[in-house]
């Protein structure tokens, strides 16, 4: 029976409704301290498990905020064991290593493995019940629950039907809005949360204490509490205990140390191990204070100091916690984080609570806190890393400047990978201007964390300031960052410089570790510039790389290798090499390069005209985005790419039009280049020159202006020759043309050749161009795409027919044909077979269907639904639909029985 | 000789209008003089911001104002003594 809060009538029925809708997805109760947010909110909670629901709940406190995954915890423990089990395997470890129910022996957890497993987790727990988030004073969920629960929250799906009901104290110092901000705003309902009036004040006192006010007491009151009911009963109760009507002067504050002060020691006590503890259930208070928790408690039970709910002691105030701290003193507090760090479950919890034992500066409390950091760190959680590491420095004794410096320099670098920029770039800034050599470090750090969120000029000043260092191993991590950051702006010359002295410097440090990193930077900068042996070094980094631990794979030798090798279009070896980072990161739990690895390897399919392989990856690339939020872009790209080969127009059409949308509004460059280069395809493909002209030209200039690799830049350009050369302005064509000749790779000639051609041809000068396309094709061995080598084979037999040469160009023509329908690329398969009909005046064989509708008309004949055949072949349903309707008008037929029949009259033809 | 009382009621579900709150008063003493306990209401007033209704009876004493606020469903927080 729901229960009647006075004064709460409005916001009881505004939150009955949000219960009661259908797709309601987050409500919460914002108000000040004391305001009876709690009250409402545990009334919600039982409501909600009243209708069937199956609610989580969490109530943070202060001492938890600081503890990683302490909330999650809490909400996932009444789940466990059943909730892991349901997970695959590696999510599973991901989640028991963050809870701390497992030691998977991970050197570094990801924080986005953690979040996707609590996904999942969300996702497996709703199944067929509604499922609520439940919690309360959201302002302590520690960083690394709001992240992950964020996380997962803003990708549940509304059919899941998971919902959260929040409670936000306002006013009370920064609210970590992550959760808060999961949804939508459209899909967040705030109630808040006022002070009552008199007249409900006056019930919500008579309710609790069973006796009326006089008028003049209750409009003191109201005034001296700001119409918080929390804050009003204590008042009132102070009142009907004292002889006079005066209100304390010290407000609430005093009234509830007075309260305090007036239990028994043994209750005192225990009082205040519960308000220090971060878990305060019966069970581990009992093991606290020698099995005596609940006769203890007792008299704060009956004073209302103190309730039990679900076998666990909460203090019924918001200000007890200080009112019991207060009353105990300074030496009592000390012995009771003292006894708690001893008993502590995990080592931050430990370091944390011997923190608090002592306010002085202690060395050994501070190695504690760095047992803390790596600990939070290896949990995922580098937000509570960072908040560990400054508090280590703050304790850290003030004759151990270096110490203090390092610690300073590690929560500066756990802000960076939490992604609280601004609070790294601020603590990295504070060590550069010491007068310490971990300054230049600091410096190194600065310029890295400057060239990612403000830009190369602003970074470029601290690095080089950071060379000032004397340790070899640093300066080259610092030269190694240079060459980065120079390989972005365009300027390979010098990148090439810092790539070597990185080298040079690794190798006078002697460290392994930069040694392996600095040979893979300067293979990759060889390669893009065209300057030097790029395959020494990197060889040289992969034995490195295969004996030495690193710490990260961003950038580590395999991770090069399998770009260098695709950008050479050693396509055999950059798959070889993308398959071993997978793996690396899979194993690693790095989610990030795991996907970034993904991706390389639907490139490299697409690029080696294995379609059905592509075609697979890339829709693991959009699962694979969709449920981590990583990657989304470059997946819709694979996929585009993959639509555009295999004459999904329709949908290659959508997912362009997708792709440059979000590309811009992101403001994501480099993918709308991407989506520009395949819509040029795409409208060469079609043979829609004009199109193509205009949309290769955009993806060039926009290549220009964000510095893309040449190497990367030559395919692209390949296309917009040849669009230009059939659009008639050849002469436009020209210094494209110049770029290819002159381009470094070997792969190139026989690109470069094409173009010519067909330059050559758009001029009339027929004999030159059949010359030079006669040399592409011939040459085409240096060029490992099939489909460029197809390519060529089109162009001249094109021109051949042209020409009048009609023996060969049906010779080349064929060749064209039958190479591109072994790829199973049907537009272009249609551009061949369209030559050939021009050649022979006859119709097309096959009743004009194009090698799609030919597939797409074969598997319906056989009896396959729509929905069949689209994942057959990787296509939408809905091209499905509008490919068989097209074979219907062509074959003249009405429906599926007649394509039968008409099928199997085509199959004997 | 009967004695005057002040009824003090907080106002559930917000605002109200003077009208249904005098007529709930009326019943309510009309209830309590048919179980025969003399109670006449005399009258009503809210202080809408307070959320609380205020009514005044006169009746022999504070009880039989309590006794009429049950009879007639009229829910109260405090009876006190006035004198007008």
């Amino acid at each position: 029976m729901p229960q009647e809060i006075a004064g709460r009538d409005a916001e009881l029925e505004l939150a009955r409704a949000w219960l009661a809708q259908p797709g309601a997805r987050a409500l919460v109760f914002a108000g000040e301290a004391g305001i009876g947010k709690t009250t409402l909110w545990r009334q919600c909670v039982d409501e909600a498990k009243a209708a069937g629901a199956r609610v989580l709940v969490t109530a943070p406190s202060d001492v938890e905020s600081g503890l990683p995954y302490a909330a999650m915890a809490d909400l996932f423990r009444p789940l466990l064991p059943e909730m892991l089990d349901s997970l695959p395997a590696r999510q599973r470890r991901a989640l028991a290593a963050a809870l701390v129910l497992e030691d998977d022996g991970s050197t570094l957890l990801d924080e986005r493995a953690v979040a996707f497993a609590a996904l999942t987790a969300l996702r497996e727990t709703a199944g067929e019940q509604q499922l609520v988030i439940a919690i309360d004073d959201v302002q302590w969920l520690d960083p690394s629950s709001a992240l992950a629960l964020s996380y997962a929250l803003r990708r549940v799906a509304a059919e899941d039907e998971v919902r959260a009901l929040l409670a936000r104290r306002t006013t009370d110092g920064a609210v970590p809005r992550s959760v808060v901000d999961a949804f939508p705003p459209e899909q967040i309902e705030t109630l808040h949360v006022g002070p009552l009036s008199l007249g409900a004040l006056h019930r919500a006192i008579r309710n609790a204490l069973g006796a009326p006010l006089a008028r003049p007491a209750l409009v003191r009151i109201h005034e001296a509490s700001g119409g918080r009911p929390l804050h009003a009963l204590e008042l009132a109760r102070a009142l009907s205990r004292a002889s006079q009507q005066a209100l304390p002067a010290g407000g609430v504050d005093e009234l509830l140390r007075n309260r305090v002060a007036a239990l028994p020691d043994p209750t005192r006590h225990a009082l205040l191990v519960a308000a220090s503890s971060t878990d305060s259930s019966l069970a581990t208070l009992d093991a606290l204070l020698d099995g005596s928790a609940e006769r203890a408690l007792a008299p704060a039970l009956e004073a209302g100091l103190v309730r039990v709910v679900d076998r666990t002691a909460r203090l019924t105030h918001p200000l007890l916690a200080d009112a019991v701290v207060a009353d105990a003193g300074p030496e009592e507090v000390a012995s009771v984080h003292r006894t708690l760090a001893a008993t502590a479950r995990t080592v931050e919890e430990r370091a944390l609570h011997l923190a608090r034992a002592t306010g002085e500066p202690d060395a050994s409390i501070a190695a504690s806190l760095d047992e803390a950091v790596a600990s939070a760190r290896a949990r995922g959680a580098p937000s509570t890393a960072a908040d560990l590491a400054e508090l280590a420095a703050a304790v850290t004794p003030a004759d151990d400047e270096g110490a203090r410096l390092r610690r300073v320099l590690d929560a500066a670098d756990a802000a960076f990978v939490a992604g609280d920029v601004d609070r790294a770039r601020t603590l990295f800034a504070s060590i550069a201007a010491e007068r310490h050599p971990l300054r230049y470090r600091a410096l190194w750090r600065l310029g890295v964390v400057l060239d990612e969120t403000v830009g190369a000029d602003a970074a470029m000043g601290p690095l080089l300031e950071a060379l000032g260092t004397g340790d070899q191993a640093l300066a080259s991590a610092v030269h190694r960052s240079i060459a980065q950051l120079l390989l972005f702006t365009g300027d390979l010359l010098s990148a090439l410089e810092h790539a070597a002295a990185a080298v040079s410097a690794a190798d006078r440090s002697g460290a392994a570790v930069e040694l392996a990193y600095s040979l893979g930077v300067l293979a990759f900068v060889r390669h893009l510039s065209g300057q030097g042996d790029w395959r020494s070094p990197l060889e040289l980094a992969l034995v490195h790389e295969r004996s030495t631990p690193l710490p990260s794979l961003d950038l580590c030798p395999s991770a090069v290798a399998a770009d260098i090798y695709r950008l050479s279009l050693e396509l055999d070896r950059a798959r070889a090499a993308y398959s071993h980072l997978r793996d690396l990161a899979a194993g690693q739990q790095d989610v990030g390069v795991e996907a970034w690895a993904g991706y390389g390897l639907a490139q490299v399919a697409l690029l080696s005209g294995r379609l059905a392989d592509a075609g697979r990856l890339a829709h693991e690339r959009l699962d694979l985005s969709e449920q981590t939020g990583m990657m989304r872009l470059p997946a819709l790209r694979c996929l585009a790419h993959h639509a555009v080969l295999t004459g999904d127009v329709d949908g290659a059409r959508q997912l362009l039009a997708d792709l440059v949308t979000e590309s811009e509004e992101l403001g994501e460059l480099l993918n709308l280049r991407g989506a520009l280069v395949i819509e040029g395809q795409l409208a060469l493909s079609l043979g829609d020159t004009t199109s193509a002209v205009h949309t290769l030209r955009r993806a060039r200039l926009l290549a220009e202006q964000q510095h893309v690799g040449h190497d990367s830049r030559l395919l692209p350009l390949a296309d917009e020759v040849e669009a230009l050369a059939l659009a008639g302005k050849a002469g436009d064509a020209v210094p494209l043309v110049s770029l290819l000749e002159n381009a470094q790779p070997p792969w190139a000639a026989p690109l470069a050749a094409r173009a010519a051609g067909l330059v050559a041809a758009a001029r009339g000068d027929l004999a030159a161009a059949v010359s030079r396309l006669r040399a592409a094709t011939q040459s085409e061995s240096a060029l490992p795409l099939p489909l460029e080598q197809a390519r060529s084979w089109l162009a001249l037999g094109r021109t051949l027919r042209r020409a009048k040469r009609r023996g060969e160009a049906r010779e080349a023509l064929n060749e064209a044909l039958r190479r591109f329908e072994a790829l199973g690329v049907p537009l272009w398969a249609a551009q061949a077979e369209q030559e050939l009909g021009r050649i022979s005046g006859r119709a097309p064989a096959h009743s004009g269907l194009t090698p799609t509708e030919r597939q797409v008309a074969g598997l319906v004949a056989a009896g396959r639904s729509n929905k069949e055949t689209a994942a057959a072949l990787f296509l939408t349903v809905k091209t499905v639909e509008v490919t068989l309707t097209r074979v219907y008008r062509k074959l003249g037929v009405r429906g599926r029985g007649e394509l039968a029949a008409r099928h199997d009259g085509l199959l004997k033809q | 000789m009967p004695a005057t009382f002040l009824l003090e009621a907080y106002l559930t579900g917000g605002a109200a209008t003077l009208e249904p709150l005098v007529a709930k008063a009326r019943r309510a003493a009309e209830a309590a003089c048919e179980a025969g306990v003399p109670v006449r209401h005399v009258r009503t007033f809210l202080a809408p911001d307070d959320e609380m209704s205020f009514h005044v009876f006169q009746a022999a004493s504070a009880a039989d104002v309590a006794r009429a606020a049950q009879l007639g469903s009229l829910d109260h927080d405090r009876i006190t003594e006035v004198i007008e």
